[in-house]
């Protein structure tokens, strides 16, 4: 979506929000709406004529709350809007989709291979793929958008060690899983048929890699879902295929639904900004990063299900409601950061909630931060300036913040 | 005698528990759920050195001297 700051006095009707209607994300910038929710009503219940409504908290302060309370706030059944008032086939049995402690038995396996220890290990393998798919660049006139839809791939290839003959394919597959309503994923007549395609699709690929590493395991995050035990039964049993499958897939939909969408945003940010790209410099990089990540705030919202009966500020929350936490909003929430609508590389401190927070604190963090800061290294050392060249397509989606197209010109040193 | 300094970046630190879970009672959270090493944290250098590589933020030090 397109990202502006709004006029102070901008604000909307409540009457007119609709924050689950997927076409309205498309270029619509939603900052003017959910900044009237911050001012006028945090804890605000959206309704669904006909369907289950859910919880709205749009501040910082509530946000990380329901994010970071796992007993109150529940990811069990499904930890987006898609899920609310139907749930989640997977729910219960993947990383993204338990609460602790069960969460933990996969986590922590995980956590060894994507923590900051491997990831400075595989760093130089990173850039070496990471230089190769920029290459196009050096052209002149590239679809930058397009481009980053490999960057994930580059990190999925090293650490599910995914050979690269798949990388677009699964690339394309995943991105109709986050957005199967955009006409750039519409691999099927319906968004349902696509969806339904693109899962035929992925588990097929998942299927094929959990059986060669049956046969020959190695250090990758496959193998080490094939080597999980559910050591809570007490039997010590490992995880069966549907559970290594439906994590596999977990993994792949996380790191393409964030890393490319904050890479592209991050840019244009950087092409609105012209005099920027002549500020920055190595050290200036991760303050790039960071302040990339929270303009971007790749993912609009995070789900939860309240266990409980709780309040969120004078809000009385039942036992079963669906709550979601607009991280999006809370990144540009004015009690915790200075012109929030200002894009300002020196921010600090930087306490976004764009990886989240909490037990669920995204996984892929040390090496998103990793290959985004490699990435404008990369660039900035070889191009003197990055144009926007033609127009931009926004994803149409009511979770990810995303780019279609963006074609620019770099003009090398 | 080897003595043993941990620390935890109340900045850094995002509340995810990892390091509560991997050296189970070298760490509480507080009541901001962030981390912080209780009295026994020297104890199990082992799990206090896997909160340190597996903290998601690198918000866990760990320094050994003498």
């Amino acid at each position: 979506m397109e990202l502006t700051a709004p006029p102070d006095e901008t604000l909307v009707d409540l009457a007119d929000i609709d924050l689950y209607g997927a076409r309205g994300f498309t270029v619509r910038d939603l900052h003017p709406t959910w900044r009237t929710l911050r001012v006028n009503a945090p804890v605000w219940w959206h309704d669904r004529p006909g369907e289950t409504g859910f919880w709205c908290v749009t501040k910082h302060a509530d946000c990380e709350r329901v994010v970071k309370d796992h007993r109150t706030f529940s990811s069990e059944e499904g930890t987006i809007l898609a899920s609310v008032g139907v749930g989640d086939s997977a729910g219960g049995q993947t990383i993204t989709l338990t609460d602790p402690p069960e969460h933990a038995l996969i986590r922590v396996p995980a956590m060894r291979t994507l923590g900051h220890a491997m990831v400075q290990r595989r760093a130089p393998a990173i850039r070496e793929r990471l230089v190769e798919l920029l290459r196009p660049c050096a052209a002149g006139e590239v679809d930058f958008a397009h481009l980053m839809r490999r960057l994930p791939m580059v990190l999925a290839g090293e650490f599910m060690d995914i050979p690269e003959r798949h990388w677009d394919d699964i690339a394309l597959w995943a991105g109709a899983c986050v957005a199967p309503e955009d006409p750039a994923y519409a691999l099927g007549n319906s968004p349902a048929q696509t969806l339904r395609l693109a899962h035929h699709h992925l588990f097929a690929v998942f299927r094929e890699l959990v059986r060669q590493r049956r046969a020959k395991p190695g250090d990758d995050l496959v193998s080490v879902l094939i080597g999980v035990t559910d050591g809570l039964t007490g039997e010590g049993k490992p995880l069966d295929d549907w559970r290594v499958l439906l994590n596999c897939y977990s993994f792949i939909l996380g790191a393409n639904t964030t890393t490319p969408n904050v890479a592209s945003h991050t840019l244009l940010a950087l092409t609105e900004r012209p005099g920027l790209w002549a500020q920055l410099d190595e050290r200036a990089l991760p303050g790039l990063v960071e302040e990339g990540i929270r303009w971007t705030s790749p993912t609009h919202h995070l789900v939860r299900r309240a266990t409980v009966d709780t309040r969120i500020g004078a809000a009385e929350i039942k036992a079963g409601d669906w709550i979601a936490a607009w991280v999006a909003s809370a990144n540009r929430d004015e009690d915790v950061f200075d012109d929030p609508f200002t894009f300002d590389i020196r921010r600090s401190p930087n306490k976004h909630l764009g990886f989240g927070g909490g037990p669920h604190y995204c996984i892929g963090a040390p090496m998103s931060r990793l290959v985004l800061t490699m990435l404008f290294e990369e660039l900035l050392r070889r191009y003197a300036v990055i144009e926007l060249t033609g127009p931009l397509v926004h994803l149409h989606s009511n979770w990810i913040n995303g780019l279609v197209s963006m074609p620019v010109k770099a003009i090398p040193r | 005698m080897t003595t043993v300094d941990i620390t935890v970046d109340k900045d850094r630190c995002v509340g995810s528990a990892t390091c509560v879970v991997v050296a189970a009672g070298s760490f509480v959270l507080d009541e901001h759920d962030r981390s912080e090493p209780t009295s026994q944290a020297g104890s199990d250098l082992d799990g206090v050195e896997q909160a340190e590589q597996l903290c998601p933020t690198a918000a866990i030090r760990v320094v050994r001297s003498g």
